[in-house]
């Protein structure tokens, strides 16, 4: 170990810093989860549409989305921003790449609760003369949003992770603050080590009290 | 956007190059860091889906510490423990490091679900025959386990390849490094990343079709 001594001290004198980071990381995660999540919901009726001209570029969408890497999203938004002259703020540019990135994921998850629900219901619905609008907000999409509730979490607990991405485009989550706090102790593994471990614990806590949530709603364990 | 006179206004056959040794070095990270991370993944899944309580405690909490941690901290925390061991490493090793060990969180959970996956009568009866534990897991869990691991192996690497993209911050000379080499050359960002991302989107594109093809017809009946 070349006699380095561990120092968490100077560290957690940085706590307040780190936590403000963690709240901003905790608010873009969550706006990117609604905001995917309406746009997975339309995607979803597009790719699910009788017409052609809509399913065919929502497929290519996710398929798009999906084969590439975030953080190349991120770049191709936040400097193409620039490149056009178009003055938009890192934290808008980030939450925009998380959307898009996300959204081809609910896309499909949304898509695969539509079909989990049986056609009887689509029948039923419209032989009372339910509009399609009526049809999916009043009957499909609540019953789909109970089949979709577990993978939602884990989208939800991913959509966390992989926002400390957007610290790489100088969005002032818990990652940047990581770097921020690691450059002015000079404690980089400590500081890490501590980001990593408040990363776990907010995943952690989230995710149980997801679960918790669920059982008390849908009566059923996510 | 007031672009310096000394940039390069066009992408030219020497920016195409550089991108081509990026990709090359995008593949041979994700090759060594596929080849070693399945290795550890063996055995730590071996210890996941084992009785010996000592054995699948600590082994589930490597798995746990993994998938609950953004990829961009671990890569910090590793990057950063190396100097403390004493050890100064190229930039591609500490990447490549940096991905096995990721990978290898996430395939020892397949591994453990491929084993899982294999009926307990199986064991029973192989144990009746008078197999040792090596022998059982050699010639009957194994063999059927393989069947059930692979689609879900070929969509880690799909991850694998995209995840690798987070090693730019390292400065190693993978494909989005490149980008991001390029359009500080040339401010051609939306060309550059578009480009960049048709790389990555060729590189995962079949591995994704691979991945649905074994899915449907590696299925294990009944």
């Amino acid at each position: 170990m070349h006699g380095y001594v561990l120092q968490f001290g100077p560290v957690f004198q940085e706590m307040p810093l780190l936590l403000r980071g963690a709240l901003t990381t905790l608010h873009i995660s969550f706006l990117a989860l609604i905001l995917s999540l309406m746009l997975g919901t339309i995607g979803a009726l597009c790719r699910l549409s009788r017409f052609r001209w809509l399913r065919a570029p929502a497929a290519l969408y996710v398929d798009f989305i999906r084969n590439t890497p975030l953080l190349v999203q991120l770049f191709f938004i936040y400097f193409g921003f620039g490149q056009v002259n178009i003055q938009v703020p890192n934290y808008l540019a980030g939450l925009l790449g998380l959307v898009l990135n996300n959204g081809a994921y609910m896309t499909e998850i949304v898509r695969s609760g539509i079909q989990a629900i049986h056609k009887g219901q689509f029948e039923a619905g419209s032989s009372l003369g339910l509009s399609f609008s009526q049809l999916m907000r009043y009957i499909i999409l609540p019953q789909a949003f109970r089949v979709i509730y577990p993978p939602l979490c884990n989208q939800f607990i991913g959509i966390i992770l992989w926002s400390s991405l957007v610290s790489i485009i100088a969005v002032e989550d818990l990652g940047l603050e990581a770097i921020t706090v690691a450059s002015t102790t000079f404690r980089s593994f400590e500081t890490y080590m501590i980001v990593t471990a408040i990363y776990i614990v907010m995943t952690l806590t989230i995710s149980t009290a997801l679960k918790l949530l669920a059982r008390r709603f849908f009566r059923q364990t996510a | 956007m007031n672009v310096p006179q000394y940039v390069q206004s066009s992408l030219n056959r020497y920016d195409a190059l550089l991108l081509l040794q990026a990709l090359l070095n995008t593949v041979e990270l994700c090759a060594l860091g596929l080849a070693l991370g399945s290795l550890i993944a063996f055995l730590v899944g071996l210890a996941r889906a084992s009785h010996l309580r000592w054995l699948a405690w600590p082994a589930g909490l490597y798995i746990e510490l993994i998938r609950d941690s953004p990829l961009l901290m671990q890569l910090y925390v590793i990057f950063f423990a190396f100097p403390l061991l004493g050890l100064q490493v190229p930039v591609f090793i500490a990447g490549a490091a940096v991905l096995m060990i990721n990978c290898s969180g996430f395939m020892a959970e397949i591994v453990r679900a491929g084993i899982q996956a294999v009926g307990k009568d199986q064991w029973e009866a192989a144990r009746g025959l008078g197999m040792g534990y090596v022998k059982v897991m050699r010639y009957v869990v194994l063999p059927q386990a393989f069947r059930v691991m692979i689609p879900a192996t070929v969509g880690l690497l799909i991850g694998l390849i995209k995840d690798s993209s987070v090693v730019s911050v390292l400065s190693y000379l993978e494909l989005t490094r490149a980008g991001r080499i390029l359009t500080e050359k040339t401010y051609l960002s939306f060309q550059v990343f578009g480009i960049v991302a048709l790389l990555y989107y060729c590189l995962c594109s079949p591995l994704s079709r691979l991945a649905l093809y074994a899915e449907r017809r590696l299925k294990v009946s009944g």
